[in-house]
């Protein structure tokens, strides 16, 4: 390279590298080709090349890889980026320049190795192209390859016998030979293939670009190891099926073409085709193809090998021909369809499928699968009439308007199963005239749903939405798409000799819903909320309405926590079986019950599909449960305490909607855009959410604590044992903590599987997040306002019952009976009442820190209590009493703190009980008795309400001088 | 803008874009980076013949890049016609013989297939029609076959060259 460089002698088309020579060749027509091969030896040798037939081949149609013999096509993705990784790398070598192209790394047609047992490697192969090439351009003598003296001329390679496995040593030379040495890329693959062909060669100089699209992934590197066949893999070859059988790119091969070098295998091609080509010179329906063949098949497949000989401009003038051969085959083509329609008519099965096998071998036979669609007479089919759509529905006079707007769903799937049914005739047609590769069913089946199914679709959706509205058009759509979906599923599998393409099919299918889809989330979404709105607005007018009695029936089960809580559990259950019970079972029940809807054949024709028609609870039941149910859902909760904030009823019908919504938008949505089912489905769960917890818990929750801020503390407490507010507060705290699980159990069920919990930016998922944080914000404010009532009421209770001369008997002979004083046991029942209330209503978090809050204020409130009395140091045995009572209350929280500083109020009776001195002055300042709970002021505060407080004051005043 | 010397010394400075037809440029140029702009070096291409080189390469700079995929179903050049060359492509490969085989060389060691193609169609098109011993006056390229030989390979070729 270098040498050129320097003397630079002006390039020559001699001295131009035998790659570039080849790709000038390929531009020739083949009848110029035939005069350079005379021109000399190395344009001989060039001319022959496989690169310069291996286009013409593809152009024609025809490979010479046996697809049957899998792997053997050279080429993969990784191979191909290889091979061009190594080419470029070599160019940028210095003096790379010259190098020839790439494609002598890629085919190794010109220097691979002739031996099985080439040693070489990959790397040792190329670099032997680049030693070799690098000679070419400087060798400006007329044998630029010094390899092909010998093998060139010797021998005439070109013309082979056709019998190929003979051919192959003599082939393989006929090109450039190349240095015995050279390496066999492929090696390392040879394992891989059973057979090693030499057909492999052929891929080898043009595969990597036929290949293209439809690598094996299998086998690598040039085509050199190919020439290392071995005889027995040959006979093998020559023992396979003789049928043309198509390849994987959409070329032919043809086993007589086997094993035959590109060149060679053209010009059986070219020879044989050539006489009819230019027959059309000066004939056209009496040409050449008609007179020698009679068989319709074998002439269309003869005429579609002449098409693409033309399309491949092998020779100078070809305008005139191709246009005599196109009209040709337009005429004949019509004929066949002539034929076929003739046939159609007659109902001659054999003979529709000569012609529709003629056509298929002419041009893949569209043509001859449109008329047999155009005449089908699926389509003139009237059994099912779109414009009649409206007067079949049941007369309003006799029926309600949802029974009418099922009506619509129940026909259209009637429509549909008419429609398989003839589809599945059609397909036993279709499968015994057509071949499988015309892909006649799926034209069909598409053309049945762009036309007929759509036709119907659009004029029974019209008279839903224009005649009975938006809930029945959803029904109507949801239930539209499974049926088609349905119908889908059966025709794909209705006959094992037909095959569908159901993907194309899907599109066609969603074309016909397109504009329906189009806005389908946003009315399906609009509808929803407006149908909670106004079971919301029902609800709150109801509740106005019943408000105005007082809200005495207060459910008594909250004062038993065990009741209580087998009560939710009953409720839960039940809830479960409620919403969750199949659908069918709703047909049991009286329809006529809070407008109920009939559901009939829609009902079975859906299937397994949750999609329940707003039913309200009691009429799901099961039948043995239904009773029961319905006195637990509707009485035992919402109609006991009708004065409540809350309702689960109203609840439960909300979650009936969503469910409602969500099974329509499951349906319809994986039928249309599977990849919009996540979203789709968490937004009806963001509605529900929405709707539940803005509309109806935050109020609730309002409302209440607005009652509990102006609660007054009641004088007649025993009756109750809580005031009304409080109980009103936690029976919500009951109800809302009935609701979180009926949403999460309903989550679970039904929305989790849809969406994807993981992902924490979705909405749904922000959504329920918020909902959660939401009702526990509630839930702790409302907690801290009833604190507030509780203590307040305990404080009445003290301020009202504790009488002066508990603690400060009159009689100072007064017979201490051991027992606390009313006052105390009062605010005891008061306690635990709340207490009891509370079990079972929130997590142990929230009790703990509900219970030390009261515990605290509680507390305070008793020695707030204790310095408006008088304490005698008879009485003081009293207080202990009182004291200890309140402790041994505290115990039974079973919350550490709370007893920790009631312990200190236990002590307080020791200030009573001293009688001064030092005794009290040790007690006053005993710092670790009172926990840090009560400060020696509050201590000083306390004693002053001693009746010898006079007596003591010294002690204790005194004291205080020292410890200031 | 991308520095390039030819084979003899000359410098020459394009367009990034421009000097991206070739896929050799384009790819040195993507392994060096931006950092780096000493001239690069072609000891393959005369200045002569580079500046014709360049002027193809800015004439097409805004045609579309083929991709690998294209390239490899392109290869098949029979299917294109020889004769479809654009006005300005057939202008600019009216040279001497010479250059045109410098130019195709060119082509091909810089890797611009476009211009390969229509350097050997133009080279196609010259052999197109004539007869061997055209061919080879024209080319100037001896005939080494023994009479015995030449009278094979016409018999041999002879079902190609009536059509």
């Amino acid at each position: 390279m270098k040498a050129k460089k320097a003397v630079l002698p002006p390039p020559t088309f001699s001295s131009l590298p035998p790659d570039l020579v080849s790709r000038v060749f390929g531009f020739l027509p083949v009848a110029d080709l035939a005069r350079v091969a005379q021109v000399s030896r190395r344009t001989k040798i060039l001319s022959y090349a496989d690169e310069v037939f291996l286009p013409k081949l593809r152009s024609l149609g025809v490979s010479l890889v046996d697809p049957l013999l899998g792997g053997v096509s050279v080429e993969s993705g990784g191979g191909g980026a290889e091979v061009d990784r190594l080419a470029t790398r070599l160019k940028q070598l210095p003096g790379g320049g010259g190098l020839v192209s790439q494609k002598y790394l890629e085919t190794g047609s010109l220097f691979a190795a002739t031996g099985p047992g080439a040693p070489s490697d990959d790397l040792e192969a190329t670099d032997l192209t680049l030693s070799v090439s690098s000679d070419a351009p400087s060798n400006t003598a007329t044998e630029p390859i010094a390899t092909t003296s010998t093998s060139a001329p010797s021998s005439d390679p070109a013309i082979a016998p056709s019998a190929s496995a003979s051919t192959s040593p003599s082939g393989s030379t006929a090109n450039v030979a190349s240095p015995s040495s050279a390496g066999s890329p492929t090696k390392k693959i040879s394992s891989a293939l059973p057979v090693m062909k030499k057909s492999a060669i052929v891929v080898g100089a043009g595969g990597l670009k036929a290949a293209g699209k439809t690598n094996s992934g299998l086998s690598i590197g040039g085509g050199g190891g190919a020439r290392s066949k071995s005889p027995s893999a040959s006979k093998g070859n020559v023992a396979a099926s003789t049928k043309p059988t198509a390849t994987a790119n959409g070329a032919t091969f043809y086993p007589h073409l086997r094993g035959l070098r590109p060149r060679d295998a053209f010009k059986l091609i070219y020879v044989e085709l050539l006489p009819y080509y230019l027959d059309f010179r000066t004939h056209a329906k009496d040409s050449k193809v008609f007179r020698d063949h009679k068989d319709m098949v074998t002439v269309s497949q003869l005429l579609c090998r002449i098409s693409k000989f033309a399309k491949a401009k092998l020779i100078l003038d070809t305008d005139d021909i191709n246009f005599s051969l196109e009209t040709t085959m337009e005429w004949y083509e019509s004929m066949l369809l002539g034929q076929f329609e003739r046939a159609y008519d007659a109902k001659q099965i054999t003979e529709m499928k000569r012609n529709a096998t003629a056509c298929f071998e002419l041009n893949g036979g569209a043509s001859c699968v449109q008329l047999f669609c155009a005449k089908n007479p699926i389509f003139f089919d009237h059994t099912f009439n779109p414009s009649l759509v409206a007067s079949k529905l049941p007369s309003l006079a006799t029926s309600s308007a949802e029974v009418r707007g099922y009506a619509l769903a129940d026909d259209f799937a009637l429509f549909i199963d008419h429609t398989l049914e003839s589809c599945s005739t059609q397909a036993t047609v279709v499968g015994q005239v057509f071949n499988p590769a015309m892909d006649a069913m799926t034209i069909f089946v598409s053309k049945v749903f762009e036309d007929s199914i759509a036709e119907y679709l659009v004029a029974v959706l019209t008279v839903a939405r224009d005649g009975e509205g938006i809930a029945i058009y959803l029904h109507t759509l949801a239930t539209s798409v499974h049926a088609c979906d349905q119908f889908l599923g059966f025709i794909s599998t209705a006959d094992a000799r037909v095959t569908v393409k159901t993907d194309l099919i899907r599109d066609a299918m969603r074309k016909i819903f397109a504009k329906d889809w189009e806005k389908y989330m946003i009315i399906e979404m609009d509808h929803l909320v407006k149908r909670m709105d106004a079971e919301l607005k029902k609800w709150n007018n109801r509740k106005a309405r019943s408000n105005a009695g007082s809200p005495d029936g207060a459910a008594s089960y909250l004062t038993d926590a065990e009741k209580a809580m087998a009560h939710k559990r009953e409720v839960m259950s039940t809830f479960k079986k409620v919403l969750f019970a199949p659908v069918a079972l709703g047909k049991s029940v009286g329809i006529a019950l809070m407008g109920n809807k009939a559901k009939g054949q829609t009902e079975s024709l859906l299937g397994s599909e949750s999609n329940s028609p707003d039913s309200p609870i009691p009429t799901m039941q099961p039948n043995g449960g239904a009773s029961i149910a319905k006195d637990t859902v509707t009485y035992h909760l919402d109609d006991g305490s009708l004065g409540s904030l809350v309702s689960l009823e109203l609840c439960l019908n909300l979650m009936h909607m969503s469910k409602e919504s969500l099974g329509r938008v499951l349906v319809i949505t994986a039928a249309i855009d599977y990849t919009q089912l996540k979203a789709n489905a968490g937004r009806v769960f963001v509605k529900l959410l929405e709707a539940i917890g803005e509309g109806h818990m935050n109020p609730a929750f309002s409302s209440a604590i607005a009652r509990l801020e102006s609660a007054k503390p009641v004088d007649n407490w025993s009756e109750k044992a809580v005031n009304i507010e409080s109980l009103q507060f936690f029976e919500l705290v009951h109800i809302a903590d009935l609701v979180h699980q009926m949403l999460d159990v309903y989550f679970a069920e039904d929305v989790r599987p849809w969406i994807d919990e993981n992902d924490f930016l979705s909405d749904v998922m922000i959504e329920k997040k918020k909902f959660d944080r939401s009702s526990d914000d509630n839930v702790a404010h409302g907690m801290d306002k009833a604190i507030q009532v509780l203590i307040e009421q305990v404080d009445h209770i003290l301020d009202t019952t504790q009488l002066p001369t508990d603690y400060n008997p009159t009689n100072e002979n007064h017979v201490y009976d051991f027992k606390p004083t009313k006052a105390c046991l009062d605010v005891i029942a008061c306690l635990n009442a709340h207490t009891r209330l509370l079990n079972g209503v929130t997590n142990k978090d929230t009790l703990e820190l509900f219970f030390g809050e009261v515990g605290v204020r509680l507390f305070n409130v008793i020695c707030k209590n204790l310095k408006k009395r008088q304490v005698s140091p008879s009485g003081a045995l009293q207080l202990i009493c009182d004291m200890n009572k309140y402790h041994e209350w505290a115990t039974t929280l079973r919350v550490a703190s709370v007893p920790r500083l009631f312990l200190v109020l236990k002590e307080l009776g020791a200030l009573f009980m001293a009688d001064g001195g030092d005794e009290l002055r040790n007690l006053v300042h005993d710092t670790e008795r009172y926990q840090g709970a009560l400060p020696v002021e509050e201590i000083y505060e306390l004693l002053a309400s001693r009746t010898d407080y006079k007596k003591i004051q010294k002690f204790v005043e005194a004291k205080e001088c020292i410890v200031m | 803008m991308v520095k390039l010397t030819s084979s003899d010394n000359q410098a020459f400075s394009v367009d990034r874009i421009v000097a991206e037809r070739s896929v050799l440029l384009k790819n040195m140029l993507e392994d060096v980076g931006d950092s780096d702009d000493s001239p690069i070096p072609l000891p393959n291409v005369t200045a002569a013949i580079l500046k014709k080189v360049l002027e193809y390469c800015e004439h097409h700079k805004t045609d579309p890049l083929p991709n690998a995929e294209e390239d490899k179903d392109n290869i098949d050049s029979s299917r294109r016609r020889v004769d479809d060359i654009e006005e300005w492509d057939a202008q600019f490969i009216k040279v001497d013989n010479e250059v045109l085989f410098e130019i195709i060389l060119a082509a091909n060691y810089l890797d611009i297939k476009a211009l390969l193609d229509l350097g050997c169609k133009s080279v196609a098109n010259m052999i197109k029609g004539k007869t061997a011993q055209e061919i080879r006056d024209m080319f100037n390229i001896e005939n080494d076959f023994t009479p015995e030989e030449e009278e094979q390979i016409r018999r041999e070729n002879e079902w190609a060259a009536d059509a």
